[in-house]
């Protein structure tokens, strides 16, 4: 079997231009200040990972001469369709938006669909195609998902109306660590 | 049986248990047959779960008021301040929300001590040379505050995923990860403050988890594991600064994985032993014909049935200057 090939490398201008065009448009100025407030770099195999690294570790990453695994933060992955944000890039940018969603269920953690009766609280309106940061009891951290409806749709809405779809293979909730991490 | 019941022979125990017969004569020759009862014991009790609180994610009382509201109860263990042993729990500790915001991890008690006694600091150039799967890198990352430099290294690319998703979950920003033999790392051109070698050992120390070790390694195991901590032990040395710490240790009680490494490259390398301040006993003096270098008895054996936790062996090293 032969082994994939990665490298670990910085982000080039046309992908930094995606990333920051996605958080501009999903979070707004302040969020993408901050992941630009580190320096990304890339994780090339099959999928295109992106990371977040310190000055520090960017230093020390670039002056290695030798084939990086990885280093820093992940923090999402490119594709064709765009940049994808992922779970530790949405804990980053939590304290600079109001997409957040709070749910009164762990389900979403186990790469569950958010239904329309498992919203606690939404701070802010959304609509169809937004992503949203999700919170569950305690404000813990869940992960991140996309809206696939508007929030003032929500309530005239049949009952188990889906509002944000579950991937349990995709890094968008943290119980994604246990299921795929190890 | 009740390998306790000093009318039983304690080979017979030994094999009534599951351990291969050359275990018992040599934990008979190193700790005496009434301790090596009491090891056995041990072994077949059922280990204490215990947590550290990652305090990268945020400060003790959160999480231990967090798991309190889920019913976990807990208590503190002396000299450890951000560890819990879990008395009872109705939610598995391993799997609850917090667990997955890194707020804590899973992790042996014994095994916090390495880090303790390394003493990382903030700005520090740190090594961890065995990494994966990332409890004692998290550990240093969380003394270090996140700042410094952590190199990890690990040889295997599937523990190297596991060692990336647990930095990740437990909000380590300041590590480098790399793919590599250890051996190799004096290619690196980076010479450290700091070297955490927790070695690949033979696990004898760990038995009370692993009971399959009980019969899985021989003594020609324990040899190549002893060729193999010589040399990643002496190409760590090679890249540590003059002045700089090294800290070895083990989960093996073998003396060919711990005073015999050490005492074979304190013959090549000028070295000096710190004395450590942990429980445990300190290391041989001697085992069979062979007498050690002095200096070793510095060094800490965590015995499992005295500590109440995984076996491991310590030693801290300076590099002289």
């Amino acid at each position: 079997m032969n082994k994939e090939e990665i490298s670990f490398r910085k982000a080039e201008e046309p992908e930094l231009k995606v990333i920051k065009n996605s958080i501009l448009k999903f979070f707004g100025k302040e969020a993408t200040e901050v992941i630009f407030s580190k320096h990304l770099w890339i994780r090339e195999g099959k999928i295109r990972e992106v990371f977040a690294l310190s000055e520090d570790i960017n230093e020390a990453a670039s002056s290695l001469d030798i084939k990086l695994y990885s280093a820093g933060t992940p923090i999402g992955s490119l594709w064709e369709e765009g940049f994808q944000l992922e779970i530790e890039g949405a804990l980053m940018i939590t304290n600079l938006t109001n997409k957040k969603l709070i749910v009164n269920t762990d389900q979403f953690l186990y790469g569950k669909s958010i239904f329309k009766e498992n919203i606690e609280e939404c701070k802010d309106s959304f609509n169809s195609g937004d992503l949203l940061i999700i919170f569950g009891k305690n404000k813990l951290h869940f992960g991140v998902g996309k809206a696939i409806i508007d929030s003032n749709k929500i309530t005239e809405s049949p009952p188990n109306t889906i509002v944000v779809k579950g991937y349990p293979n995709k890094p968008f909730d943290r119980g994604w660590y246990l299921r795929k991490g190890n | 049986m009740n390998s306790l019941d000093k009318n039983v022979d304690i080979y017979k125990v030994g094999e009534k248990l599951g351990y291969l017969s050359y275990i018992t004569k040599r934990y008979v020759e190193l700790i005496g047959e009434e301790e090596t009862r009491r090891l056995y014991n041990f072994n077949e009790q059922k280990l204490p779960k215990t947590i550290r609180m990652n305090t990268l994610r945020t400060d003790i009382e959160t999480t231990e008021n967090l798991l309190s509201q889920k019913g976990v109860k807990m208590r503190k263990l002396r000299d450890l301040p951000e560890a819990r042993e879990i008395i009872s729990s109705s939610v598995p500790v391993g799997a609850t929300p917090e667990y997955l915001n890194g707020f804590y991890l899973l992790q042996g008690k014994n095994s916090l001590y390495p880090v303790k006694v390394l003493n990382p600091q903030k700005g520090e150039i740190v090594g961890d040379f065995a990494a994966a799967p990332g409890g004692k890198t998290s550990h240093l990352a969380q003394l270090m505050e996140n700042e410094g430099k952590i190199v990890a290294i690990e040889l295997s690319t599937n523990r190297c995923r596991s060692l990336k998703s647990n930095l990740a979950r437990l909000g380590v920003t300041n590590t480098i990860i790399l793919n590599m033999d250890a051996r190799d790392s004096t290619s690196l051109n980076v010479k450290f403050d700091k070297i955490l070698l927790d070695a690949p050992c033979s696990g004898s120390g760990i038995i009370v988890s692993d009971p399959s070790r009980k019969k899985s390694k021989s003594l020609k195991d324990i040899m190549s594991f002893h060729e193999l901590q010589v040399s990643m032990l002496s190409k760590a040395l090679e890249i540590l600064k003059p002045g700089g710490i090294l800290l070895y240790c083990t989960c093996s009680l073998e003396p060919e994985e711990n005073e015999f490494v050490i005492t074979k490259v304190m013959e090549e390398v000028n070295i000096k032993i710190d004395k450590i301040d942990v429980e445990g006993k300190p290391g041989l003096r001697q085992f069979g014909k062979y007498e050690f270098n002095q200096e070793i008895t510095k060094a800490k054996r965590l015995y499992p049935q005295e500590t109440n936790g995984e076996g491991f062996f310590i030693v801290k090293m300076v590099k002289e200057k």
